[in-house]
């Protein structure tokens, strides 16, 4: 292999927009001088570097505003898979011809996805003071759902849900708004959202006939709706014209598949004394998240700042 | 980045750039002649250094040039890079100073 060769392979290993803007560059200055192997290694544990330094945001290159710009958007969209196992629910009554006689507490927060359903609607309207509002308000009757409704499920279970709509809250408020959004994703973003989250709600809806197969496919039931959940954002995202922001932008979208992802192997790892205490548990399926959002978005480029250079 | 002291591949890099533009092979080369041939900097590092020279705005891309079919970007120091090198360059130099008075005094047999 010549050294040509050689050196675009290392250098493929730079991220893209890196090696976009340097690579060439980068070629010409291995090639000029007299390199050998502890360049290559010197490439290689930079192209590590590099792409540690991306993941936690140090090297600015995301537009915190314009992520938030996209989650204010379709956040709210995505939101609205969370509906599906009420919406299964409710089908339920209907086809038995008893949905007058359904209790409400097969669908304790049939409250919340309604309130999210307003806030989806008022952002496509640009309605982004009310939409705002909405979601906060749909926030807080989640938690109190959550704290004082005993019939209502876990709180663990809702992580995801709470802090994609945390996020979304947070993102109406403060940020450019879903108009900035819409002009980085266009109305096919948003179209991939939608689909996204009605193609979540369809295998959730569906998931309980797993139960005729083997335990071994039960877990097919999440893992297609959080698949469908996080591709539908993840598409949808691509389309923002800053990869980095585009990217940070679907990792929060895809919170409640991360939550889940994280509860599952936390479990698996730990077993029952993952819920001995709560505070930890509550402590650990909210924090980690947080902390992987706010990381990617720079909040350690601060700390790096005052480093000496 | 403007309070603690530089490390040395960024004062290097800052150093080389103060006499004017320089593409990144320039650069490789002056910061070893300036270092007399201590410090060699290699590609992986003086672009990551680079990449965060540029985004703190210390320095900047001149122009570009195309030799022999390959690109060539020459980088310059921006007037805040320059600023913040002139700090350093001060802050060195009452260290420097200091350490001098201190071990004139220690040769000569007194005290500092």
């Amino acid at each position: 292999m010549n050294k040509e060769r050689r050196y675009r392979r290392l250098l493929a290993l730079y991220p893209r927009d890196h090696r976009d803007q340097h690579g060439e560059e980068m070629l010409g200055v291995l090639l000029d001088g007299d390199a050998g192997w502890r360049d290559g290694l010197n490439l290689v544990g930079g192209a590590i570097a590099l792409h540690t330094r991306r993941v936690f945001g140090l090297d600015g290159g995301v537009r915190l505003r314009d992520v938030m710009a996209v989650v204010s958007l379709l956040g709210p969209i995505v939101m609205l898979a969370g509906a599906s196992a009420d919406l299964h629910e409710i089908a339920w009554w209907i086809k038995a011809d008893s949905f007058a006689e359904m209790p409400f507490e097969q669908v304790p927060d049939a409250p919340v996805w309604a309130a999210w359903l307003v806030v989806a609607t008022l952002v496509l309207f640009a309605q982004r003071r009310a939409a705002a509002v909405s979601a906060w308000m749909a926030i807080i009757l989640h938690l109190l759902l959550m704290s004082f409704l005993s019939s209502y499920s876990s709180t663990y279970t809702n992580a995801g849900w709470l802090l994609l709509g945390g996020f979304t809250a947070i993102s109406l408020t403060w940020s450019a708004g879903p108009a900035r959004g819409k002009e980085m994703v266009g109305r096919r973003g948003v179209l991939f959202a939608f689909a996204g989250a009605a193609v979540a709600a369809l295998f959730l809806a569906f998931s309980p006939r797993l139960t005729a197969f083997p335990p071994a496919f039960w877990i097919l039931g999440p893992v297609l709706t959080y698949g469908a959940l996080t591709l539908g954002g993840y598409l949808a995202c691509r389309r923002v014209p800053n990869r980095r922001t585009g990217r940070r932008a679907a990792f929060v979208l895809a919170l409640p598949a991360v939550a889940y992802l994280l509860q599952y192997v936390l479990v698996a790892l730990v077993g029952p004394p993952m819920y001995w205490v709560p505070v930890v548990t509550n402590a650990v399926f909210y924090g980690i998240p947080v902390l992987l959002v706010l990381a990617g978005n720079g909040i350690l480029r601060p700390v790096r700042t005052r480093l000496p250079s | 980045m403007t309070d603690g002291a530089l490390r040395e591949p960024t004062f290097l890099v800052l150093t080389a750039l103060a006499a004017g533009p320089q593409h990144g092979y320039g650069i490789l080369l002056d910061v070893e002649q300036i270092s007399t041939g201590r410090v060699r900097l290699r590609a992986g590092t003086l672009y990551a250094a680079l990449d965060r020279l540029v985004a703190d705005d210390w320095v900047a891309v001149d122009r570009e040039e195309v030799v022999d079919g390959r690109l060539r970007r020459y980088y310059r120091l921006t007037d805040q890079g320059a600023a913040r090198l002139a700090t350093e360059v001060d802050r060195l130099r009452v260290t420097t100073r200091a350490a001098e008075t201190r071990l004139r005094a220690r040769f000569s047999g007194g005290t500092a």
